[in-house]
């Protein structure tokens, strides 16, 4: 009976329509006509699904940005590819120059935006506006990416759900960076006080954290696209936020013995992965799981790589290092106060030489060699890297670009003020002048109470002790009768003071994958392609002629699509 | 001469003139004149008269005649009747042409004995037939149509696993990335043979044939042409399996016991103790200075360790043994004019000759022929069958990186032969406790990364190896190492002849597959192991459990109608076929049980524990049609048709689009002329019969993975697995389509000297269009690569075939035959701009390219070894290491060939060095017969193959601890040494046993595959019709030049990883003695 019943479906479907009789379904998969995104945990799958997309290119935001630089360099033992992305030389064929995984988030993104029910409400709230701003944030952020690594690229802000869509997408039109900067600040401006989701303790991770906050992705956007102004205020909301302050906080690298005078065991209490980190992709811990931050297995000497590291810092950053002057302040028995300077010679650890964030973070050990080992017997760690997950955001670094937007915005002192004092009421009304202060507005307004010497110090003191004591390091100034007016002053302080900032995000950000884009996004504002060329082509020490040729031609500064 | 053929086509034209009128003519005009056939039939050994032959218009039994007791015949015959078939008991059936120039068309007939070579009717289409699968201690059909058809498929055995079967291909190679073997029909039913299913015991394929007994079928056929109606699922061939029904009303009872006795396989023969001592010690060299302090080679006879490190081992004594394999079955046959039955019970049971592996199985099969009432009949079979196996993972690991060797017959290779199976007591006493995991090389790798610790003992990383002792003794047990597969089958048929000539059936099928796996590999006696390349991620034993569900409907209706008009002969049937088939997989995988005792998944750590599946589903429809036309038996037409439309096929696919959906459509037609029948042929002697056959075929390949044409999300476990994400997965290709195979064939076959020399002949050419490739994707999708319709090959070839009765004597028959065939396969056209793409396996890379066969292997070839390091100065050549680091060749090293000539040897240099498609492969057989006696010999052969021997690069690679074979001892070792083994070196840093053409061997063999002696007892009684003896012996001598334990051999059944031998356990010789009584 059955056979016949069998027989009566397939004759009246071919009679009807064999459509549905041809429909299957699977419980292993989702087909898209069944992913309707309207309920929570369908959005929750998706928002992760998108999470999971960029563990693909975590590492290589990283890498990208700091191999290039000048700060960073490949050992002998480093891979090919790691190789040739330091000696700009990458093809197709390097494992780093995936486009199509910067892509994998941005279909899912669109997908998302797309389809979800971004109205529905329940409760009197609507449901999936976090998830929402979210991934438009992500989606943002990964252009930004983007557009950093691969100079143009196709807008597609829709899903591509057929080869054909995707063909026709790949051959649109590239956009360059300033053009994608100014279609996100629009896409989410929006989205500015709408809360990030949180859905707790992900595997003992906060997830909050895996989200972009929105400002400082904002922030980010305008400072590429040129609107300085918009970029320090979206900074300074997000920084300022009397609900949820970010300081600088106070900790910072230190001699222990400055009393003794003997400069031997320097120190810090740094934690790259604790409050400094405002946002990160969250990371395998085991390769077992998928997709797990290569990057302490690059920079540091571990069993997994038989103690080989891959990257090691560049004669340039111990210069850079050595440069600046570690300032201390030695209470006299008399109760007097001096203002020292660290020695630079004869330290027990040379890396110690000016600002200590290099030197104690940076450590390298040579042991005796036995003929037969195959580990390496030279030991070094860098200690910023952590196996839950890579930094997107975090507070310095963000105190710093905030730094950048206010200088180029016509505020030089209290972008200063960020290097040297720290930024809070107290400091601004000390350091920055009226004029300025009047000019600045709302974009250097700070908490009284939530901002001050306890909890904000100028970002220069991370490495370099007391810079508020430091008369070395200071504002630029014109010479006597050189600037007629206060506008010449401030048009003379700002690439001056624009110099100093980068420096300064080459020694608080060092081996975080950030310097090769800050040279760049200053070398394009100056239009200077030597900006970024001569310390590159130098990061050895001395100039790499050839290098500094391929690099003064603006289309090598990014990766070939395939 | 012109004028002659000239001739003969007017007289075909004119024979084919009628094809064309028939149809316009009112049936009455076709008047029929009547002519008399006339003759003798006589027994062609002796020359004596056969009486009671039956004498028929051939292929119309509305005229028949007997002969008389002279022989004599005589038969009144419509005019355009132009050959008689002649048969009687104990006879083969003779197909005679009417002879014109003399009166008399007589006959000899042969005895049955002899292989069949007429057929009581024809058919356009050509198609080869096994059958008479008597005798035989074999376990699954394939390796049986292996031997009878040898040209006809190209058969590689899986390996000596019992009854694990033949990898077939027919017609060449006609898919390059899904599956391209068979299609099987068992009785009608269209079977999934689950090529594509992955088992969790390495090397182990779950053969759904060995779910049938040998003793149950009937005939096995594979259609050559005219697979209209299979034609979306026919590319890669058709084989017909039947069962055996009943045909006679008599009751007839066969028992059948057989034993088979295995001897175990050959093995590469492996160093000894003291030859693998130096091995070690020399290879230690390059790792450390402390070899002198290391206890293995402390031969102090007073050293607490030295009965430990002084043993002489061989372990394969420990892993293979002779062994026994036993078959019983009973099959009882009757009927009357309302029942027919045939019912049979077996049950097999037997081991491996690689201890660990057994195999039994209990098999029913009832099918029954019930005649309800006048018009209607059923057909009700059923079948069941329970195949539970021990199996353990078998052949050299596919991955070294991570995980530890778990195949008892690789470890048996590779372990130190110093070492023991079981440990020493305190007392120096050999203790009935297993020996651990070796660790005997811990000093030489120091401390820290390169050990892992179990139980506070070190362990090097990948080089300790596990007791093979061990995995076979303490994962014996139900729950631990076991597949079972059990197949329900249930099929109705009922069929109403509403008269003569016009009857509708419907088949219906329900076909249950149930497989069950466990895994244990245990925790004593095996070394930590890590589980993913540079991870910490790290475990000492695993479990793992499968339960798969496969079930199957079909719906089969078809209407039928003949009739015969005179001389033209029509039958018509179409129908339509409806199909659905259900896979679902539930597997788990986990890590560290903590003991032995409790070795279920559940027991595992639930860190490492994963869980994966399938659940495909896929429904088919498929509309058909087939007319089969002759005129006067002398010109025969078929045409087929079949349309099916599938879940699988995208929606946007090309193709006929009707009721919302897309339909392929597969055509064929093909023609056979009988010559022989022509009567400018009839009379010349020496040419019995004569056929030529065409055929056009366009069939389809419809395995498309079922999801692909579909944009799907999946799920992404994150976070150590703490949470899901969900991506998308795919984007479907809505132009997912099925592979398109034209097929041209042309057949040739003749009966000649008195039908004593029966010979045919077999050409096709086949275009494969639509290959389901994988395409890179526009990466603004995001994603790599799809399932796209791109791509062409093509394929020639040819199968020929002659059989001849040598002697024909009252007593004494002997006939003898050979069979060759031959394909060239090529790929015309490939995706992404027809760019060429590699594929990776077992170390080999496999190269896909325009021009070339598919599955050719890809390497270096290599010019012998640097005897000094001038010589190899003298070259400079280098090669560039992962950290783009130069490394040069020195002494010892391997010369390869730098293809370019830049001094660098890197990919570049890579050449084809292998073909895995033989030149040529077949059989040759023989049958004698002397009164009741009768043997039989196959011979098997395959010519012009290369196989990649991949155990062999491990027990020769000098790169590893492994115990290596004997001819390891020539290895390079001081300056100027002239040999053709390079040094050996730890991690072999300068790839000298890279994939190479010193792992590529000729695999062409020639083997007696089959001896089979057997006697009829001449005894019959009331209760006893007759008792048959024989005695078999399989794998007598295999002609090779191949190093391996076995030439005839295969990793899987892809169509690129063809011709790969990882040592899975080979075919053996064996002997086997039966008794079959019929009741």
């Amino acid at each position: 009976m059955i056979g016949v019943g069998c027989l009566l479906m397939a004759t009246s479907a071919m009679f009807t329509s064999c459509s549905d009789l041809m429909e299957t379904d699977s419980e292993l998969v989702e087909y898209e006509k069944d992913n309707h995104l309207d309920s929570p945990s369908d959005t929750v799958y998706s928002v992760m699904g998108i999470i999971y997309k960029m563990q693909a290119i975590a590492d290589r935001t990283v890498l990208l940005g700091e191999l290039r630089g000048d700060l960073s360099t490949t050992t002998a033992s480093a891979s090919k590819d790691l190789k040739n992305i330091a000696n700009f030389e990458i093809d197709t064929e390097n494992a780093y120059n995936r486009i199509s995984d910067y892509y994998a988030i941005i279909n899912n993104c669109n997908y998302y935006l797309k389809n979800v029910k971004k109205d529905l409400v329940r409760h009197d709230r609507t449901v999936f506006e976090h998830e929402y701003a979210a991934v438009k944030a992500f989606r943002a952020w990964t252009y930004l990416q983007l557009a950093q690594v691969y100079g143009e690229v196709p807008l597609v802000t829709e899903p591509l759900l057929t080869e054909e869509a995707a063909q026709a997408a790949m051959q649109q039109t590239p956009e360059g960076i300033v053009a994608i900067c100014n279609y996100f600040i629009d896409d989410l401006k929006p989205y500015i006080d709408t809360p990030l989701p949180n859905y707790g303790n992900i595997n003992e991770q906060p997830s909050r954290r895996f989200f972009i906050p929105v400002r400082p992705l904002l922030g980010d956007l305008c400072l590429w696209a040129g609107r300085y102004q918009e970029a320090a205020q979206y900074y300074h909301d997000y920084l300022a936020l009397r609900t949820n302050p970010v300081t600088t906080g106070i900790d910072h690298a230190y001699w222990r013995d400055t009393d003794t005078k003997e400069f031997r065991n320097a120190d810090n209490n740094f934690s790259f992965s604790g409050s400094e980190r405002l946002c990160y992709i969250p990371m395998e811990t085991g390769k077992f799981y998928g997709i797990k931050s290569e990057l302490n297995e690059l920079f540091n000497s571990t069993t997994l790589n038989n103690f080989y590291a891959q990257v090691t810092p560049t004669k340039r950053l111990a210069d850079m290092s050595y440069a600046a002057d570690y300032c201390y302040v030695q209470k006299n028995v008399d109760g007097s106060l001096d203002t020292l300077y660290a020695p630079k010679d004869n330290l027990y650890e040379s890396e110690y030489a000016g600002d200590l964030r290099f030197g104690t973070i940076y450590s390298k050990r040579v042991y005796s060699v036995d003929r037969f080992q195959r580990e390496s017997n030279v030991l070094q760690n860098i200690n910023k890297f952590s196996n839950s997950g890579v930094t997107l955001y975090r507070t310095n670094m963000l105190y710093l670009r905030y730094a950048e937007a206010l200088n180029r915005a016509g505020c030089p002192q209290s972008a200063f003020a960020i290097l040297k004092y720290g930024i809070y009421p107290d400091m601004v009304a000390k350091y920055v002048d009226s004029l300025e202060q009047v000019k600045a507005g709302s974009l250097i307004d700070f908490d009284v109470i939530m901002f001050t010497a306890d909890n904000t110090q100028g970002v220069h003191s991370r490495g370099c002790g007391n810079a508020e004591c430091d008369t070395l390091y200071r504002l630029p100034m014109p010479a006597p009768g050189e600037a007629a007016t206060r506008q010449d002053t401030i048009d003379y302080q700002i690439p001056l003071l624009e110099d100093m900032i980068i420096n300064e995000m080459a020694l608080e950000g060092a081996f975080e994958g950030y310097r090769y884009y800050d040279l760049m996004r200053v070398a394009l504002r100056r239009n200077k392609p030597e900006y970024l060329a001569t310390p590159i082509s130098s990061r050895d020490g001395s100039e790499n002629a050839t290098l500094k040729a391929l690099l003064m031609d603006k289309k090598n500064w990014y990766l070939p699509r395939p | 001469m012109k004028t002659a053929i000239y001739n003969k086509i007017k007289g075909v034209v004119k024979g084919l003139l009628p094809v064309y009128l028939f149809t316009f003519l009112p049936l009455s005009v076709m008047a029929q004149d009547m002519k008399t056939v006339s003759g003798y039939v006589i027994d062609a050994a002796t020359g004596k008269p056969l009486p009671g032959v039956i004498v028929e218009a051939y292929g119309n039994h509305r005229y028949t005649a007997m002969t008389d007791e002279l022989g004599a015949y005589e038969l009144k015959v419509p005019e355009y009747v132009s050959s008689v078939s002649m048969r009687v008991e104990g006879y083969q059936l003779l197909q005679k042409a009417i002879r014109t120039d003399i009166d008399k068309t007589n006959g000899q007939l042969y005895p049955n004995t002899f292989s069949s070579i007429y057929e009581r009717t024809t058919e356009s289409s050509s198609s080869r037939r096994a059958e008479k699968f008597d005798n035989t201690a074999q376990l699954s059909i394939d390796p049986l149509v292996a031997e009878q058809l040898g040209a006809d498929i190209h058969s590689v055995a899986r390996s000596g696993q019992l009854g694990i079967g033949n990898t077939m291909f027919m017609n060449g190679l006609t898919s390059l990335q899904t599956n391209a073997q068979p299609l099987i029909v068992i009785d009608g039913v269209i079977t999934d043979m689950q090529n594509d299913r992955q088992m969790l015991h390495q090397g182990y394929y779950n053969n759904i044939l060995a779910n049938l007994n040998v003793n149950d079928i009937e005939s096995v056929t594979v259609l050559k042409n005219g697979t209209a109606i299979y034609g979306a699922k026919a590319a890669g061939g058709v084989i017909l399996i039947k069962t055996k029904r009943n045909k006679s009303m008599a009751t007839k009872i066969d028992v059948n016991i057989n034993g088979q006795f295995m001897l175990q396989p050959t093995l590469p023969k492996m160093m000894g103790a003291e030859q693998y001592r130096l091995y070690a010690t020399e290879m230690l060299g390059g790792l450390t200075d402390n070899v002198q302090t290391m206890e293995f080679v402390n031969a102090d006879p007073t050293n607490f360790y030295y009965k430990t490190y002084h043993n002489n081992t061989d372990w394969t004594k420990e892993v293979y043994h002779n062994t026994f394999v036993s078959n019983y079955g009973i099959n009882v046959q009757g009927g009357d004019d309302v029942a027919n039955y045939n019912l049979s019970v077996g049950y097999s049971f037997g081991e491996a000759t690689q201890r660990g592996n057994d195999f039994s199985r209990f098999n029913m099969r009832l099918n029954t022929d019930i005649h309800v009432f006048r018009g209607l009949d059923v057909r009700f079979d059923a079948a069941y069958s329970d195949v539970t196996r021990d199996l353990r993972d078998d052949g050299a690991p596919a991955d070294l990186t991570t995980g530890t060797i778990t195949s008892p017959g690789f470890l048996s290779l590779v372990k130190s032969p110093f070492l023991a199976p079981y440990a020493y007591d305190v007392n120096g006493l050999q203790s009935r406790y297993l020996s651990e995991a070796d660790n005997y090389l811990v000093k030489a790798f120091g401390y820290g990364s390169e050990l892992l610790q179990k139980d506070n003992i070190d362990y090097v990383k990948g080089v300790s190896l596990a007791n093979p002792v061990g995995i076979l003794k303490l994962g014996d047990g139900e729950n631990r190492n076991e597949a079972g597969n059990r197949m329900v089958a249930f099929s109705i048929t009922p069929r109403y002849q509403f008269n003569g000539h016009l009857s509708l059936q419907e088949h219906f099928n329900f076909t249950l597959v149930n497989t069950n796996e466990n895994y244990y590999l245990p925790r004593e006696g095996t070394p930590p192991f890590i589980l993913i390349a540079n991870s910490d991620d790290q475990a000492e034993n695993m479990a793992q459990s499968m339960a798969a569900r496969q079930n199957a409907i079909l719906s089969d209706t078809r209407l039928m109608w003949n009739n015969r008009y005179g001389a033209h002969k029509i039958d018509i049937f179409g129908g339509v076929r409806y199909q659905t088939n259900k896979y679902k997989l539930t597997a788990q995988r986990g890590y560290d049980t903590g003991n032995d005792k409790y070795p279920s998944t559940g027991n595992t750590n639930s860190k490492y524990r994963t869980t994966w599946g399938a659940d495909d589903k896929t429904r088919e429809l498929t509309w058909y049609a087939q007319a089969d036309y002759n005129w006067a038996e002398k010109y025969y037409l078929e045409a087929g048709f079949s349309a099916e439309t599938s879940s699988r096929f995208g929606e946007d696919a090309d193709g006929l689009k009707l009721g919302g959906v897309v339909w392929g459509l597969f055509p064929s037609v093909n023609a056979a002329w009988v010559l022989s029948n022509e009567k400018w042929l009839a009379n010349v002697n020496g040419i019995d019969y004569l056929r030529l056959n065409v055929g056009f075929d366009v069939t389809g390949n419809d395995n498309i993975d079922y999801t692909a044409s579909k944009t799907y999300f999946v799920a992404n476990n994150m976070l150590n697995q703490k949470v899901d994400g969900k991506s998308i997965g795919n984007i479907g290709n809505t132009s997912l389509k099925w592979e398109t195979t034209n097929r041209l064939t042309v057949g040739l076959e003749g009966n000649f000297i008195n039908n004593r020399l029966n010979a045919h002949v077999n050409y096709f050419k086949g275009w494969t269009k639509n290959l389901l490739t994988l395409r890179q994707l526009a990466w603004t999708s995001g994603l790599a690569e799809s399932w796209s319709n791109d791509g062409k090959l093509e394929n020639e070839g040819f199968e020929v075939g002659a059989s001849m009765k040598v002697l024909n004597l009252k007593d004494f028959t002997w006939e003898l035959g050979a069979t060759a065939g031959h394909y060239v396969n090529k790929i015309t056209a490939l995706p992404n701009n027809d760019k060429a793409f590699e594929t990776e396996a077992y170390g080999a890379t496999i190269l896909s390219q325009v021009g070339t066969a598919a599955g050719v292997f890809y390497g270096y070839k290599t010019n012998g070894v640097y005897a000094t390091q001038a010589e190899a100065d003298a070259d400079g050549y280098y090669q560039v290491d992962s950290r783009d680091q130069k490394e040069y060749f020195g002494a010892g090293d391997m010369r390869f060939v730098d293809k370019d000539n830049n001094g660098v040897i890197d990919d570049n240099d890579r050449f084809i060095i292998g073909d895995p498609n033989p030149d040529v492969y077949g059989n040759i057989y023989t049958h004698f017969n002397y009164k009741n006696w009768s043997l039989s010999a196959v011979m098997r052969y395959s010519l012009g193959n290369d196989v990649y021997n991949y155990q062999r690069s491990l027990l020769e690679g000098g790169s590893r601890f492994y115990n290596q074979t004997t001819a390891m001892l020539s290895r390079w070792t001081s300056e100027g040494q002239q040999t053709d083994m390079p040094r050996i070196c730890y991690g072999d840093p300068m790839g000298n046993s890279r994939f190479s053409d010193r792992w590529i061997e000729d695999g062409s063999y020639l083997r007696l595959s089959n001896v089979t002696l057997s006697y009829a007892i001449p005894i019959r009684s009331t209760y006893l019709q007759g008792i048959t003896l024989w005695g078999g012996a399989y794998n007598l001598f295999t002609i090779t030049r191949y190093l391996g334990s076995d030439p005839d051999c295969g990793v899987s059944g892809d169509t690129l990883l063809q011709g790969i031998d990882r040592g899975l356990q080979a075919n053996s010789r064996s002997f086997a003695l039966g008794v079959k009584v019929n009741l």
